[in-house]
C-alpha cells in the first residue's frame, strides 16, 4: 500500500467546545471554548499537562461524552444534533477506539476479542474472523490468534486492541494514553504502528499522549493547557527518528 | 438485509456470545449457581408432586375400601335404602357397572377379658365385596368372611393389638387407649345397638390402610337375623368401569327412579383436597422461599459480574455496543443459569422418581408415589425462569445505563 495524502478539509471540526463537570457543588470547566481541525488522514498527537484536558477532548471528539455547549462536526456533520442511536452507530462504524489500559474481555481469546466490533455489526462469523485474521497479521500476532489475553505481554495486548479497533475499517482511531502502560520498547512499536497503518491505510488518528518524545513522533501535536488551545505547532512527519526517541528513553 | 436489523441481529448475537463465554470462565461458580437453580427446581416440584402422590394415594385407598366408584344412601330422613335387591337388579342392567356390595352399618361394644370397645360393625356380602372393594383382599392375619359364616368376625388393625401393629410400625394402637388384646382364633363378644349379644370367633384381621381398619366386619346374613331386617341397606357401593365417568353414571342411576341419595367419590374425597390443599400451601411456602434464594443468587451473581466488568461495559459500549446489547448479555447470563439449572433440575427429578418408584414412602394410608403432572413442570418452569430474568433485570439494567466514561474508569 501506497501512502495516503492528508486533504485539508476539517474532517473533524469543534467550535467554542465547552465540557464543564460539577464535582460536588463545584464547577470544574475542563474544556473552556476550543475550536480546532483534523484533516483527513492526520496523525495528530494531543498533549499537554495533567488536567489540561487532553482526555476530555478526546471523549468528546469520540462522541463518548457530550459537551456542555459548542459543537464537534465529524465529516461535516454537526454531531450535536444527533440523537444516542446515531453517536452509537457512529462510533461503530466509523471510529476505533484504543484505551489506556489493556482492554481486552480476558474470557475471549484474541482472535475473538478482535472479531467483536465486526461482530456487532452483523457481519457473518466467516467475514469477522478474516478480516480478524488480517489485522492480526498486520500488528505481527498472527502466530498468537488462539492465545488468551494473560498470555499475551502489555504490548501485544496493545497491538490486539489496535486490530480490534480497525475491525470496521474506521475512519479515525482516537487512542487515549495507548503506552501508559508500556516499557519505551513496546511503547514505540506501538507508535511506529500506528504510523505504519496511519501512511497505509490513511486512517486518521487522534492520540493521546503525555510523553514528548512519542508526541513528536505525530504529524501534528495539538497542545492544551487549562482546557484551552495552548500552542499548535505543525512538525513534519518524523522530525524524530526512530533511532532518536530510543536514545531519548535510554537517557 | 436491512443495516438496522442486521445491527441488532449481530448485537443479539454477540451479546450471547459474551454471555456464554461469561458464564463458563469460572466452571466452579457456573456449578454452584446452576446446582442452586436445580435444588430450587426439585424444591418446588417434589414436595407438590408428593403432594399430588398423597393425594392420589388417599384417593385411591378411599375408592378401593370406603366408597368406591359411587355410593346410594338413604335420602332424606330414612335410615336405610330399601329394596336393596331390585335397586341391585337395576343395577346390574346398566353397561358400565361393574358390581355392588351393600352394606348395613352399626355400632356396638366389642368385649374381651373384660375389656370393651366401641367399633363400627359392617355386614357385607363377602363374595359380593370382593367385586366392589379392596377389603378382603386386605387381611393380614387369619381369612376373610365367607358368604355362609355365621358366628365369625373380621377385625380392623386399629381395633387390636397385635404384633403386626408392632412389625409394621405404623398401628394405631399406641394411641388408643383402648384395644382388644385379641388374637386370630379367639373369641369376643359383640353388643349390639339394640340390646342383642353374640359371641364371635375371630376369623382374621385386616390391615385396609384408612377408615376399615377401624371398622369389624361381619355377614350380611348375621345382621339380619340380629335386627330382623331385610332388604335394607345402610349403602349400597357401586363399581363403574371407568372412575372418571362417575358423574355420568350417578345421573344414570338417578334416572332409574331408584330412592336415595347417588353421591360419586369426589364429592367424598373433597376431604382429601382439603388436607392436601392445606399441605399444598406449606409447600408452596417452602417452594418460594427456595426460590427467593435463587433470586437473590443470580441477583448477585449478575451484580458482581457487572461490578467486575465495569471498565469492560465501558468498552464494550465505546466500541458500539448499544445499551440494549448489554442489558441482553447480563439478562442472557441470568436465562442460561437457570435453563442449566432447570435442564440439571430436571434430571434429579427423575432420579427420585426412579428411586421413589422402586421405594415408595410407606404410610398409614399406603404407599405414596410422587405424581408429576404437565401442568406442574410448566409452572416450576415458568417460575423460576420468570425469577431468573426478574431478578438478573435491575443490575443487568444498570449496568446497561452506566455512564461510559465513568465505565472506563472503572467508577
Amino acid at each position: 500500500m501506497g501512502g495516503v495524502k492528508i486533504s485539508n478539509d476539517g474532517f473533524i471540526r469543534t467550535e467554542a467546545l465547552k465540557k464543564t463537570y460539577l464535582m460536588g457543588k463545584i464547577k470544574v470547566a475542563a474544556l473552556r471554548g476550543v475550536d480546532l481541525t483534523v484533516d483527513t488522514g492526520e496523525f495528530v498527537a494531543l498533549m499537554g499537562p495533567s488536567g489540561s484536558g487532553k482526555s476530555t477532548m478526546l471523549n468528546q471528539l469520540g462522541l463518548l461524552d457530550t459537551p456542555s455547549s459548542g459543537s464537534i462536526f465529524i465529516d461535516n456533520v454537526n454531531t450535536s444534533k444527533m440523537n444516542e442511536k446515531k453517536r452509537v452507530e457512529l462510533r461503530l462504524k466509523k471510529f476505533g477506539f484504543i484505551f489506556q489500559f489493556f482492554s481486552l474481555f480476558m474470557e475471549l481469546s484474541t482472535i475473538e476479542n478482535v472479531m467483536l466490533p465486526m461482530m456487532l455489526s452483523g457481519e457473518p462469523p466467516r467475514e469477522c474472523k478474516k478480516r480478524a485474521l488480517e489485522l492480526l497479521d498486520i500488528v505481527e500476532l498472527g502466530d498468537r490468534v488462539k492465545h488468551m489475553p494473560s498470555e499475551l505481554s502489555g504490548g501485544q495486548q496493545q497491538r490486539v486492541a489496535i486490530a480490534r479497533s480497525l475491525m470496521n475499517r474506521p475512519k479515525l482511531i482516537f487512542a487515549d494514553e495507548p503506552t501508559a502502560n508500556l516499557d519505551s520498547k513496546a511503547s514505540l512499536e506501538i507508535i511506529n504502528l500506528f504510523k505504519r497503518l496511519n501512511k497505509e491505510t490513511g486512517v486518521t488518528i487522534v492520540m493521546v499522549t503525555h510523553e514528548e518524545e512519542l508526541g513528536k513522533l505525530a504529524e501534528r501535536i495539538i497542545r492544551l493547557r487549562d482546557g484551552k488551545l495552548d500552542t499548535e505547532s505543525e512538525e513534519e512527519e518524523l522530525t524524530v527518528s526512530k533511532e532518536d526517541v530510543e536514545v531519548i528513553n535510554i537517557v | 438485509m436491512n443495516n438496522g436489523l442486521k445491527w441488532a441481529k449481530g448485537s443479539a448475537k454477540t451479546a450471547f456470545f459474551l454471555a456464554l463465554k461469561d458464564i463458563f470462565k469460572d466452571k466452579k461458580v457456573t456449578c454452584l449457581v446452576v446446582l442452586m437453580i436445580a435444588f430450587s427446581f426439585v424444591n418446588l416440584m417434589f414436595f407438590t408432586s408428593f403432594n399430588y402422590g398423597i393425594s392420589n394415594t388417599m384417593q385411591d385407598e378411599m375408592v378401593n375400601t370406603v366408597s368406591s366408584h359411587l355410593s346410594i344412601e338413604p335420602k332424606g330422613d330414612d335410615e336405610t335404602v330399601k329394596n336393596v335387591a331390585s335397586i341391585e337388579k337395576k343395577l346390574n342392567l346398566i353397561s358400565g357397572i361393574t358390581a355392588s356390595s351393600p352394606h348395613i352399618n352399626k355400632y356396638a361394644s366389642l368385649s374381651y377379658k373384660g375389656n370393651s370397645i366401641t367399633a363400627q360393625v359392617v355386614a357385607i356380602t363377602p363374595t359380593k365385596e370382593e367385586k366392589v372393594t379392596l377389603i378382603p383382599q386386605k387381611i393380614k392375619i387369619g381369612e376373610f368372611l365367607s358368604d355362609q359364616d355365621s358366628g365369625e368376625i373380621v377385625l380392623g388393625k386399629n381395633l387390636v393389638k397385635t404384633k403386626m401393629n408392632d412389625e409394621d410400625g405404623w398401628g394405631m394402637d399406641e394411641f388408643m387407649t383402648d384395644v382388644l388384646d385379641v388374637d386370630v382364633g379367639e373369641k369376643i363378644i359383640v353388643t349390639y345397638d339394640n340390646g342383642k349379644t353374640r359371641e364371635y370367633h375371630v376369623k382374621g384381621i385386616i390391615d385396609a390402610g384408612m377408615g376399615p381398619d377401624f371398622n369389624a366386619y361381619v355377614t350380611t346374613k348375621e345382621i339380619e337375623e340380629i335386627y330382623g331386617q331385610k332388604n335394607e341397606a345402610s349403602q349400597i357401593l357401586v363399581k363403574l368401569h371407568d372412575r372418571d365417568s362417575a358423574e355420568e353414571y350417578r345421573l344414570i342411576i338417578l334416572q332409574q327412579g331408584i330412592r336415595g341419595e347417588v353421591k360419586t367419590w369426589m364429592e367424598k374425597a373433597e376431604f382429601i383436597e382439603k388436607i392436601t390443599g392445606s399441605i399444598g400451601m406449606i409447600t408452596v411456602v417452602m417452594g418460594y422461599i427456595g426460590l427467593l434464594t435463587v433470586a437473590a443468587t443470580i441477583a448477585i451473581i449478575i451484580y458482581i459480574n457487572t461490578t467486575h466488568k465495569k471498565r469492560l461495559i465501558g468498552v464494550l459500549k465505546a466500541i458500539g455496543s448499544q445499551d440494549s446489547t448489554v442489558l441482553l448479555l447480563f439478562l442472557t447470563e441470568a436465562i442460561i443459569f437457570s435453563v442449566f439449572g432447570i435442564a440439571v433440575g430436571i434430571v434429579l427429578m427423575n432420579l427420585l422418581f426412579v428411586y421413589f418408584t422402586y421405594s415408595p414412602m410407606t404410610t398409614p394410608i399406603g404407599p405414596i408415589y410422587p405424581e408429576v403432572r404437565l401442568s406442574l413442570i410448566i409452572t416450576t418452569l415458568r417460575t423460576v425462569l420468570i425469577a431468573a430474568i426478574f431478578s438478573g433485570f435491575y443490575p443487568a439494567w444498570k449496568a446497561a445505563k452506566q455512564n461510559i466514561i465513568r465505565s472506563i474508569w472503572g467508577e
